[in-house]
């Protein structure tokens, strides 16, 4: 990996991120993990809980963790510059021409179909970390066919989603509560596994 | 004809405070907008939330609608949202110089804390117990996430637009099912909306 490469990898996340924070983690994926192998699939999912975990934007977190890690501090200044440097340009000239292009039926018409986009593909991103997380090699895993299964992460899953939806509790309470049940989970299966 | 579309989309620029008036209006957004960016738990909508706050609320730099708009256009084009309204209120607050300052601003508290995390999770990463908290937050990140789908999935929804619904579903599948690249897909569903409002003869919306 060079870093003119990490430059036009994040250059071409910055273009096509549209809806902004989760909308640019598929993206992310698919440059470092799938089309460069840059990162695992493991790694990748860490740095996406670690971004979320961190104060300030999701989408730049995740950036500057990707480029530190893969270019140490010049692989950060790189990747995060290269994601906003699409979107300063876009909105600078949308800026000047915001009155006439809000009410236009074209560019309306094109975010309609843009929108409906962003939603299917943070669900697709929403179901591939899913399927990691429960097909991982946790402390609570057990084997199923040859592959492993975490059901402790399949609860963790599901509990975490009632507390977002139906009582409202704040991401970070969230996040925090099912690291601790985490940890506990790495106890208990020491304490009674051997 | 570019003098005409100035003359009309004229951005009302608040007075440019002259000298060193100037400089102390530009610290102080470069001030607010890093704060802001280095406290703020999650994530975009959040950061917007809290820069109405400084910015209308409190200062009274910018109005209402004006930060809504922002809002707006910020989500509805590419980029990080945070990042954009920091541009949008930038420009309004200070002039051009105003929004270089709110977007390095906005960038440099992540890009600090993030390339030091980055060190640690190298030296953290090899610890099972480390991993057992990783994996408990990984399955609450899965969670997030399939919460705001289900979010943003439903406000498509309300809006009535069947159209939207029917892209969503076709791009979830064709992001899960094929390996399509993704620059295709986003733009292939902003041709679709297009060619929808072309075929009704312009009349959508």
């Amino acid at each position: 990996m060079t870093l003119i490469q990490l430059f036009f990898s994040f250059l071409y996340v910055g273009l096509f991120a549209i809806g902004g924070g989760y909308a640019i983690i598929p993206l992310i994926e698919q440059q470092v993990v799938q089309q460069h192998g840059w990162l695992t699939g493991v790694e990748f999912a860490d740095i996406l809980t670690i971004s979320q975990l961190t104060p300030g934007p999701i989408a730049l977190n995740c950036a500057s963790f990707v480029g530190a890690r893969l270019g140490g501090i010049a692989g950060s200044v790189i990747a995060t510059f290269a994601c906003i440097l699409p979107a300063c340009v876009v909105v600078a000239i949308l800026a000047l021409l915001y009155e006439r292009l809000h009410n236009h039926p074209v560019w309306a018409g094109a975010l309609t179909g843009l929108r409906g986009a962003t939603v299917g593909m943070i669900a697709a991103a929403g179901l591939s970390l899913f399927i990691k997380v429960i097909l991982a090699e946790g402390a609570a895993s057990v084997r199923v066919m040859g592959t492993a299964f975490d059901p402790l992460a399949l609860v963790i899953f599901f509990g975490a989603l009632y507390l977002l939806r139906r009582k409202k509790l704040g991401t970070m309470t969230v996040m925090l509560l099912c690291g601790a049940v985490g940890v506990a989970g790495y106890f208990l299966s020491h304490l009674f596994g051997g | 004809m570019l003098d005409k579309l100035k003359e009309e989309h004229r951005v009302a620029l608040p007075e440019k405070p002259a000298g060193g008036k100037r400089l102390s209006r530009l610290l102080e957004l470069f001030w607010l907008t890093f704060r802001i960016s280095a406290v703020t738990l999650g994530g975009g909508y959040a950061i917007v939330a809290v820069m109405k706050r400084e910015f209308v609320d409190k200062r009274g730099w910018l109005d209402e609608r004006e930060m809504l708009d922002y809002t707006a256009i910020s989500q509805s084009t590419i980029g990080p949202t945070a990042v954009n309204a920091s541009l949008l209120a930038g420009r309004k607050i200070a002039g051009t110089l105003g929004a270089a300052v709110a977007v390095l601003g906005s960038v440099l508290p992540p890009l600090i804390v993030m390339t030091f995390m980055a060190y640690f999770y190298a030296l953290m990463e090899g610890s099972s117990l480390v991993r057992s908290v990783l994996a408990g937050m990984q399955a609450a990140t899965a969670a997030v996430i399939a919460d705001a789908a289900i979010s943003l999935g439903m406000s498509v929804w309300r809006m009535g637009r069947v159209f939207a619904v029917v892209v969503a579903a076709v791009t979830f599948a064709l992001a899960t099912f094929t390996p399509i690249s993704t620059s295709i897909l986003i733009l292939g569903a902003g041709v679709a909306g297009i060619i929808r409002v072309v075929a009704k003869g312009g009349a959508a919306r």
